[in-house]
């Protein structure tokens, strides 16, 4: 499973990461951290990645484009949304461009381990 | 698919053996029939074939004669005699070995096959008929092969004809008979087993109908007595169930208390969005559209936007009745995997949501106390009392006013609303720098509604309820944390002028509540900002000023971490470093004044930015706007609800913050004035004249 | 934080507000608000008329007119006795007008007393909250005076 990290806090980058690595997830190859959208969909061009975990308040390229962008050049590219985002009605329309799942910020690994799973399913 | 198959083919079982039965037995009879009509048609050739040969015997002697009385009366023969004597012969002699062997007569055009004779009557009297034919046949021989035909030839075979003829004919007719009894027993056996396998197919129909009948009647009751459980549950559930299509309509089933949660009558068929149209506000209808949209979808994840769901709790009601809180769940029904309708239960969830929300200021007012209780392990209990005592003083100027209003007649409630403004924004801001963040955001929610009063522009007596209530919410605020501190033994009169323990300076203390307030908000904006200060004679100030610069101070830095310090990238990009820096100096004069100074190294104040927040405040139009000097721009930003912040939160964008500023310069005669440049820093210089008393201190 | 909400306190002002628009056409009008510490005392008429609040709240809600202003609403009213009495009951009837927009709004929640009536303040002082909501209503050129004091009992 290639897996892309994006959000434009390096904390939270690094926390997924290590989440990733939880052994009740299948293998999880971390082929790029992306900072914001603009780096997101260059990595997805370049590293052609299974699954996003993506945060919407980035500086840049929004979460709403971003998945825009990423779902045109990879219809079958799984997204979940993780963002701290209080306004339902932007997420809502990030998973209306094609966002699988949404997880709120702040999280446990337990819940993100749970939420990989789950948005991972076919 | 498969599972719902064998489901099928188990519960229909028995009708289904009695189908497979009755269609094999039909075709078992056809193809007896068949079957036994071919016999029956081969019997009956060879009975027709053995009567031809029993009436060709008895022509085959009358030609015999014929001929014989042709040759004595001396004519010659007739060739027509001759022809019928030959046929007759070999029909004789073919038919015989059809007749014994089976198969067909030579030349026949349509090839009629008979049957072998293999009953013992029948072989018996086919030999017996053979045995007299062939020595009869060897005397027809030369009759029938010479062009002459001689007296003595004729004479010996019609002689011999006429001894056995009886004999011969009694043999082919005792076989034409067997013949026909053999084709006789076998229809009557056709016909016996036709009508025995009619009586099966018509027990079988019977027995098929009569179990298929059963079955039917079984399950109109299978799924009268479910329909019967599902209407007790729709019409015993607490919650409002109702199930949606994919064209976004109310299904037929709901239960009965939908209407009740709702406290309206829902219509199968009626658009789902027409129905909460009335009870929610449009961006929470069109997030719900979205939502709903969403698991019709087939890409979401259900488990994973539950979150999202905007109708989780709606208030219903506005403020005219008893508000209510209601929570629509939406799940998929599957249907062969494909999502077939959502399930929508509604509950009413103004208690929990009352309860949730008493929780939630039960649990604000114990992280108060937590805060004030470290401020105060924190070692600084004067700083604490100091913010207590002013906010008070503020509080209760603020009551006089609006007493006074209260009693006046023609008030200028504007004016007032500005005027309260000031006080609030101050307590706020300290209660920012304080880091407490309850009275923080009681503060900040009073703003807000002073906001909206002044924008909206006509204020009346009535709305000073509202200011009144969100008073009474900043004394209680006070009073808590008042009465903690008071438990914690620590109230002894700690006046500003003598700070406790004498370890810190009044200087010391406001720079250290201004690092604080600048490192929340920098953290909030992802922002990098270091406070730094000069400030030997604040400490000299008298109470009144102090506190007044102190107010400046929050302001200022709240407005230069949130509008001047760039974010590191774009610091980095002009050359700067990723942190900011506000310096704060507070010096005597040359003239026996103070000088008082802020100034970061930010972005500087944009003419371009102000420019823009004047057009859009609607105070001056595009064209009075253009006409202004960059200087009388920048100054701008001294007037009431100017603000260059693009939204609005508790740090900035109402507007409000350098009004505060003006009016406290002015209420300290003092005067201020503003240098800035692009990308460099901007400085608010503040310049204030002691009075004699407190110069000569 | 605070006990009661705007909405609730509306329920009393408009009911003062109606009374008077729909006896004269001519509404009272809210004139302005605020706190009333433990110990002050708001403002007095010449009549008080008062209901008590129990169950889930505590307290009490005090009307406080003037007598010109009483009498004034009496001679709107075309009534011609304008006996101690009468303007008394008038102060009662007003506060009875708050009782039923009270039971109307809080339903069961809160039980609410007849209304009584003082001619000047009511002796003694029986303070619910800390601070009071004194509520100043105009009507034609007289003030009076609304005092909430009411808090949710626990």
């Amino acid at each position: 499973m290639k897996l892309l990290i994006v959000d434009d806090s390096n904390v939270i980058r690094q926390r997924i990461a290590r989440i990733a690595s939880d052994a009740r997830l299948p293998p999880m190859h971390i082929v790029g951290q992306a900072r914001n959208g603009v780096e997101a969909v260059q990595m997805v061009r370049q590293h052609d990645p299974d699954l996003v975990t993506l945060d919407l308040t980035m500086p840049e390229l929004g979460g709403e484009e971003c998945t825009e962008q990423m779902i045109a050049l990879k219809p079958a590219l799984t997204i979940l949304v993780v963002s701290a985002l209080s306004d339902k009605a932007t997420a809502l329309r990030a998973l209306k461009k094609g966002a699988q799942g949404f997880l709120y910020k702040p999280f446990t690994d337990d819940q993100l381990v749970a939420a990989l799973q789950e948005v991972m399913l076919p | 698919m498969n599972q719902q198959n064998r489901g099928f083919l188990h519960k229909y079982r028995s009708i289904v053996v009695a189908i497979v039965l009755f269609v094999s037995l039909d075709i078992a009879l056809i193809a007896y029939n068949l079957a036994a009509s071919y016999t029956i048609d081969r019997y009956t050739a060879s009975r027709d074939l053995s009567g031809s040969m029993r009436s060709s015997t008895q022509i085959v002697l009358r030609s015999l004669l014929e001929m014989q009385a042709d040759v004595a009366a001396g004519g010659t023969i007739g060739e027509e005699a001759r022809t019928t004597l030959r046929d007759r012969a070999a029909l004789i002699q073919n038919g015989l070995s059809a007749l014994r062997e089976g198969g067909s007569l030579p030349g026949d055009a349509e090839a009629t096959v008979y049957a072998a004779a293999t009953q013992p009557a029948q072989r018996a009297e086919a030999d017996k008929f053979a045995s007299l034919w062939q020595p009869y046949q060897q005397l027809l021989q030369p009759l029938l092969a010479a062009d002459v035909i001689d007296a003595a030839s004729v004479g010996a075979a019609a002689s011999h004809g006429r001894r056995i003829n009886s004999e011969l004919f009694g043999a082919i007719n005792r076989f034409v008979n067997a013949t026909q009894d053999l084709v006789t027993r076998e229809t009557r056996v056709l016909r016996i087993v036709q009508i025995v396998g009619i009586l099966f197919a018509l027990l079988n129909f019977l027995y098929t109908a009569l179990l298929a009948s059963r079955r039917l009647l079984e399950g109109d009751r299978a799924v009268a007595r479910s329909q019967k459980q599902t209407g007790d549950i729709l019409a015993t559930v607490k919650e409002g169930l109702f199930l949606v299509t994919p064209e976004q309509q109310i299904g037929e089933q709901m239960s009965a208390s939908l209407k009740d949660v709702l406290r309206q009558e829902v219509k199968p068929g009626q658009k789902l969005f027409d129905l909460l149209t009335p009870m929610v506000s449009a961006p929470i209808m069109e997030a719900a559209r979205d939502y709903v949209g969403l698991l019709f979808g087939k890409r979401v994840k259900e488990n994973l936007v539950y979150s999202l769901n905007p109708l989780s709790e709606v208030e219903i009601g506005g403020d005219t009745a008893q508000k209510r809180y209601l929570s629509f769940q939406f799940n998929r029904v599957l249907d062969e995997g494909e999502v077939s309708g959502l399930l929508v239960t509604v509950q009413d969830a103004t208690e929990r949501v009352n309860l949730q929300a008493e929780v939630a200021s039960a649990k604000s007012r114990a992280r108060e106390q937590m805060e004030v209780l470290l401020r105060v392990l924190n070692n600084d209990p004067a700083e604490v009392q100091d913010f207590l005592r002013r906010t008070e003083s503020s509080l209760e100027q603020v009551n006089a006013t609006l007493r006074q209003a209260a009693r006046r007649s023609g008030e200028n409630y504007l004016g007032l609303v500005n005027s309260v403004f000031r006080h609030v924004h101050g307590i706020k801001s300290e209660a920012a720098a304080m880091n407490l963040e309850m009275f923080e955001s009681v503060a900040h929610a009073f703003e807000l509604d002073l906001v909206a009063l002044r924008d909206r522009g006509d204020v009346e007596g009535a709305d000073m309820v509202k200011l009144a209530l969100h008073l009474d919410d900043l004394f209680e605020c006070l009073n808590s944390v008042r009465g903690l501190f008071e438990r914690l033994g620590t109230a002894s009169p700690a006046p500003a002028s003598a700070p406790a323990g004498g370890e810190s300076s009044p200087a010391q203390q406001l720079l250290a509540s201004l690092r604080g307030l600048a490192k929340r908000i920098a953290a909030d904006l992802g922002k990098e900002v270091r406070v730094t200060g000069d400030m030997p004679a604040f400490d000299t100030l008298p109470q009144g000023m102090a506190d007044d610069l102190r107010s400046i101070s929050l302001q200022l830095l709240r407005n230069a971490v949130v509008h001047g310090i760039e974010e590191p990238q774009e610091r980095r990009q002009h050359g700067k470093a990723a942190g900011g820096i506000v310096h704060f100096s507070c010096r005597r004069s040359d003239t026996d004044g103070i000088d008082f100074s802020v100034r970061d190294d930010g972005r500087g104040i944009s003419p371009r930015r102000v420019r823009e927040a004047l057009v859009r405040s609607q105070r001056y139009t595009a064209d009075e706007v253009a006409a202004m000097p960059d200087r009388d721009v920048v100054m701008k930003i001294f007037e009431p609800g100017i603000s260059t912040a693009s939204e609005s939160n508790r740090d900035a964008g109402h507007g409000a913050g350098m009004d505060v500023v003006l009016s406290r310069v002015n209420a300290m005669g003092a005067r201020i004035a503003l240098g800035s440049q692009g990308h460099s820093h901007t400085e608010f210089r503040i310049r204030i004249a002691l009075p004699s008393a407190a110069a000569a201190a | 934080m605070s006990d009661l909400s705007e909405t609730e306190i509306k329920v009393f002002t408009d009911a003062v507000s109606h009374y008077f628009s729909q006896l004269t056409r001519e509404p009272a009008a809210v004139r302005g608000a605020y706190l009333e510490r433990e110990g002050e005392t708001p403002p007095v008429y010449d009549y008080s008329g008062r209901i008590l609040v129990g169950g889930q709240f505590r307290g009490s809600v005090t009307l406080s007119a003037p007598r010109a202003m009483i009498r004034h609403l009496l001679v709107a009213l075309h009534e011609p006795d304008q006996s101690e009495e009468n303007l008394r009951d008038t102060v009662g009837e007003l506060a009875n007008t708050l009782a039923g927009n009270a039971r109307r709004h809080f339903g069961e929640h809160m039980e609410i007393s007849v209304p009584i009536t003082a001619a000047g303040a009511f002796p003694g002082s029986l303070a619910a909250r800390d601070r009071r909501y004194v509520i100043m209503v105009n009507w034609k050129t007289y003030n009076a005076c609304l005092v909430v004091d009411i808090e949710r009992s626990n």
